[in-house]
Formats: structure tokens, C-alpha cells, sequence
């Protein structure tokens, strides 16, 4: 590496550590500053929240996420909309709420994502003519890994699919795949006992624009969202993507990663299984557990 | 950056939960106290600066965008607080002439809250001898990942400015640290 780089890298990462217990003592400054001012406001009317949730574009995305996660688990459960309200930890907003806005959604037009969870693979979107930018199709395969899933690791050894760790988040590691590659990874993952389909969403978004989707898993517990932004930097098909996963209460970001238009990505998720709800059941899901979610990009030009 | 976790904990911490502001805090306290070290080069003044900017985030998530980026509004808020005191601090040493800036005159002392590393020390003593513009430049372009065109608005000064002061600012770190980072 070159000193310029070192240098980067140690003012980047130049190590620190904190005191826990001064680290206790300003959060409880922090916790009395908050008590404080909510006293001093009156509550905030939940109706206008969500005002001022629907005013801003941004903000109506991320609560899609909320809407679109608490769809798919409804497919998934096969449950009524009360069966999933204490399911997760990531949806923690009341059943009345949901509802308000899933009926502000239905309203709006689905400009920048669209979301097609666990329905079969659809042609790739023709792009609308109103639109002059490049189109972004993203397909996403999301699989749940039971136990081990030695054969899966056995398989990408074979195949020479190295995942690095990515930077910053121990628990998130990632692999570009070749053509080849990608769909003989399909093919062994659909077969795999080990490894379960929980959804296939695609994204068609504008380039430059963010495209949001969110599943739940089988087990009800765990919530996986994806969001994702493309820029095509060349005219050889040399694409930055930027991903941002939330995972239960874990986020993982991979702010520029390039990849050329017929590869894939493969990330590998590893989190913590929680339920809240049962957490002395020894039926509760093990520990630790595992996600892997392959992303192919399509280009469609404009015009 | 997307920071999808963010938008959520934005949008839950508006909602007045609490648990949420506690993850704000483990997530970025660590990035709030390297930069405000880097900026501010004494332990007490820039763990005041970081504690300040966590009290003054508890009371406004009223005004709060669910639309905006956290850390990049975090790092402004510690930036500016900075820039005050460092001004204050110009004022009050053109006052009393002769006396030099304090480059880390605090030890590890028990009640501390930041536990400070040998690379941390020399790291900051660097840091203390750039001029200051070119200082918060590099420091939040390569430790708060903003990019330049944000800290060119965050300073209210051109892109280019900004960009000469990071390059300038490399140039004379590298010499500062030359025998280090070459190891």
C-alpha cells in the first residue's frame, strides 16, 4: 500500500475507546435532555406524524418499507393484519397506524419501486417512454440458510466464490459473481435443502434514484429490508451500486460498490434470531442465522 | 448513502422511542469523539462538544427531517459548535499574546471518557499544526465520510476551496507523519 493510503487509512481508523461509565453518565444526560423536552412539548398527534410522513418523498419510501415487509408477511403467514402486529421489532408502530397508511399508499403511484415478492419471475419491465433516464432492473433472490449449510459452503469452495467481509460490518460479506457463476448458483440454492426462498422481489428504479423492498421470513421474526441506488458509469456497462440492508435492529451499508452489467452480487447476512415474545420457548430459532440474497442488475437504456 | 437503519431510527426516535435514540448514540459516538478530538485537540473541550450535540439531538426531534442524512447532520452539528469554540479560543489567545494553542494537555485520567491511544495522541498532534480550515476539512471528508460538495455548503465557501484545502492539508500531514505511515 502506499503512504498516501496508509496515511488515509490511520486517519480513518485511528482507534478509540471509551469509558463505559462516562459513556453511561452522558446517556443519561442525553435520556434526561430528551424527558425533559418531551415535557415541555405536548405529544405530537399521531395524524400528524404521518403527515408529515406522506409530505416528504423520502420519507414515504421509508415507510413503504414498513408496508411492504408487513405485506409480504401477511402473504407469507397467510394471517389476518392482527398477526404480525407483535411479530417483529422492526414494524413498532400500531395497527392503526399501519393502516392509515397503507391506505395513503394505495393512493399514490408506484413511480420508483415496484415490488413483486414471492410472485413468479416476470419478464424484465419495459421502461416507461415518459421517462428519458436508464432504467435500473434489480432482481433479488432473498434465501433463509437452515443449520449449517455445509453443501452450500462445499459448493461456493467449488466454484472459487471467496466473501469478503465488508468494511465496517463484520457481519455482512459479499461476492461478485461472473454469468456462469451466478446461475449455477441458482440453480444449487433452489435445490438446496438448505437453503429456503423467502422472496424474490424486483426493483425497477430510475439510475441515480432509490429503490426500497422488504420481506419478512417464515418464521414470522425476521425482517429483511433492502435499499438500493444504481449509477451507470460508463458505456462498457460498468455500474457503482450502493446497498443498505436493515436486518431486525442491524443495519449494514456498502455505500459504492462497482460491478460490471452482467455480474450479480451475493451478499451473506449473518444476524441474531431474537423473539422477544418467547424467549424461554426451546422451540426458539437457533441463534444465530443466515441470509444470503443474490441481486442481478438489468440496464434498459432510455428510449 | 442510503443508510436505510438510519431512516428508520430517525423515524422511530421522532415517534418517541427511546431505544432508538440509545442505538443513535452507540452507533456514532465513537465516530463524534474521533472527530471532535481531530478538530479540537483537547480531551475535555471535545468530549463536551460530543455531549452537547447528543443533548441538543434529544431535544429537536421535533424538527428533525425523516428525509435527512443522520451522521452527516450529527457531524455539522459537532462542526460547528467547534468552529465557535475555536474562534472564542483565537479571540481569548489574541487577548493574552505569546501563549500557543494546547495540543492535548490532558492525560488518561480515570474520569475521562475518552481512553486515548498513543496513535490517537500523535494522530491529533498532526492534526493540531494544519491551519484549521484545512484541518476540519480533511478530518471530515476522511473521518466523516462527507463529501465535498456538503462540506463545501456546511462551510458556506466554493467546492474548489474545499478541495484545495484537503489537498493542501494532506500534503502537509504526509510530511508531519512521513516516518509513520510509511512503516
Amino acid at each position: 500500500m502506499r503512504p498516501a493510503e496508509n496515511m488515509k487509512k490511520l486517519i480513518k481508523n485511528v482507534p478509540i475507546k471509551t469509558n463505559a461509565e462516562r459513556d453511561k453518565k452522558v446517556f443519561d444526560d442525553v435520556l434526561n435532555a430528551l424527558e425533559k423536552s418531551e415535557k415541555d412539548h405536548s405529544a405530537v398527534p399521531q395524524s400528524r406524524i404521518w403527515r408529515t410522513i406522506m409530505r416528504n418523498r423520502i420519507t414515504k419510501l421509508t415507510a413503504a418499507v414498513f408496508f411492504i415487509a408487513a405485506f409480504v408477511g401477511v402473504y407469507q403467514l397467510g394471517g389476518p393484519l392482527e398477526a404480525f402486529a407483535h411479530t417483529t421489532r422492526v414494524v413498532r408502530t400500531t395497527l392503526a397506524d399501519l393502516r392509515e397508511f397503507a391506505s395513503n399508499l394505495r393512493e399514490r403511484k408506484p413511480d420508483r419501486y415496484i415490488d413483486e415478492s414471492n410472485l413468479p419471475p416476470a419478464e424484465p419491465a419495459r421502461p416507461n417512454p415518459d421517462i428519458q433516464y436508464t432504467i435500473i432492473s434489480a432482481r433479488v433472490q432473498e434465501f433463509s440458510a437452515v443449520g449449517g449449510h455445509y453443501d452450500l459452503l462445499d459448493f461456493l469452495e467449488t466454484e472459487g466464490i471467496e466473501l469478503d467481509p465488508a468494511a465496517g460490518y463484520p457481519d455482512m460479506s459479499y461476492a461478485r459473481l461472473d454469468p456462469d457463476k451466478t446461475e449455477r448458483f441458482i440453480d444449487f440454492a433452489l435445490a438446496d435443502d438448505d437453503l429456503k426462498l423467502r422472496s424474490s422481489p424486483r426493483l425497477i428504479l430510475q439510475e441515480g434514484h432509490e429503490g426500497t423492498v422488504g420481506s419478512f421470513g417464515a418464521e414470522d421474526q425476521d425482517a429483511v429490508a433492502l435499499a438500493l441506488a444504481a449509477t451507470v458509469l460508463d458505456d462498457d456497462g460498468l455500474i457503482e451500486l450502493s446497498f443498505s440492508f436493515l436486518r431486525g435492529q442491524s443495519g449494514f451499508e456498502m455505500p459504492s460498490l462497482e460491478i460490471k452489467a452482467d455480474e450479480a452480487v451475493l451478499f451473506r447476512l449473518v444476524g441474531t434470531a431474537e423473539n422477544e415474545d418467547n424467549s424461554n420457548d426451546e422451540d426458539a430459532p437457533d441463534s444465530d442465522s443466515v441470509i444470503f440474497v443474490l441481486i442481478r442488475i438489468e440496464v434498459i437504456p432510455p428510449g | 448513502m442510503l443508510m436505510i437503519e438510519d431512516k428508520l431510527l430517525i423515524w422511530r426516535f421522532k415517534s418517541g422511542d427511546k431505544a432508538a435514540l440509545a442505538r443513535i448514540y452507540e452507533k456514532y459516538k465513537i465516530d463524534l469523539l474521533r472527530i471532535a478530538t481531530g478538530l479540537v485537540n483537547e480531551m475535555s473541550v471535545a468530549e463536551d462538544i460530543v455531549h452537547d450535540v447528543f443533548v441538543t439531538f434529544a431535544q429537536s426531534s421535533e424538527k428533525l427531517k425523516l428525509g435527512g442524512n443522520l451522521k452527516g447532520y450529527l457531524i455539522t452539528c459537532l462542526a460547528n459548535r467547534a468552529r465557535n469554540i475555536k474562534r472564542a479560543q483565537q479571540r481569548q489567545q489574541a487577548i493574552s499574546l505569546g501563549e500557543t494553542e494546547h495540543v492535548i494537555p490532558d492525560s488518561n485520567m480515570p474520569e475521562r471518557w475518552i481512553i486515548y491511544g498513543e496513535e490517537l495522541y500523535r494522530l491529533n498532534n498532526a492534526m493540531s499544526q494544519l491551519p484549521y480550515p484545512q484541518r476540519e476539512v480533511v478530518i471530515m471528508h476522511l473521518q466523516g465520510g462527507m463529501k465535498f460538495k456538503v462540506i463545501a455548503e456546511s462551510q458556506n465557501v466554493s467546492i474548489n476551496t474545499v478541495q484545495s484545502r484537503y489537498r493542501y492539508g494532506l500534503d502537509k500531514l504526509r510530511s508531519l507523519l512521513n516516518g509513520e505511515v510509511e512503516k
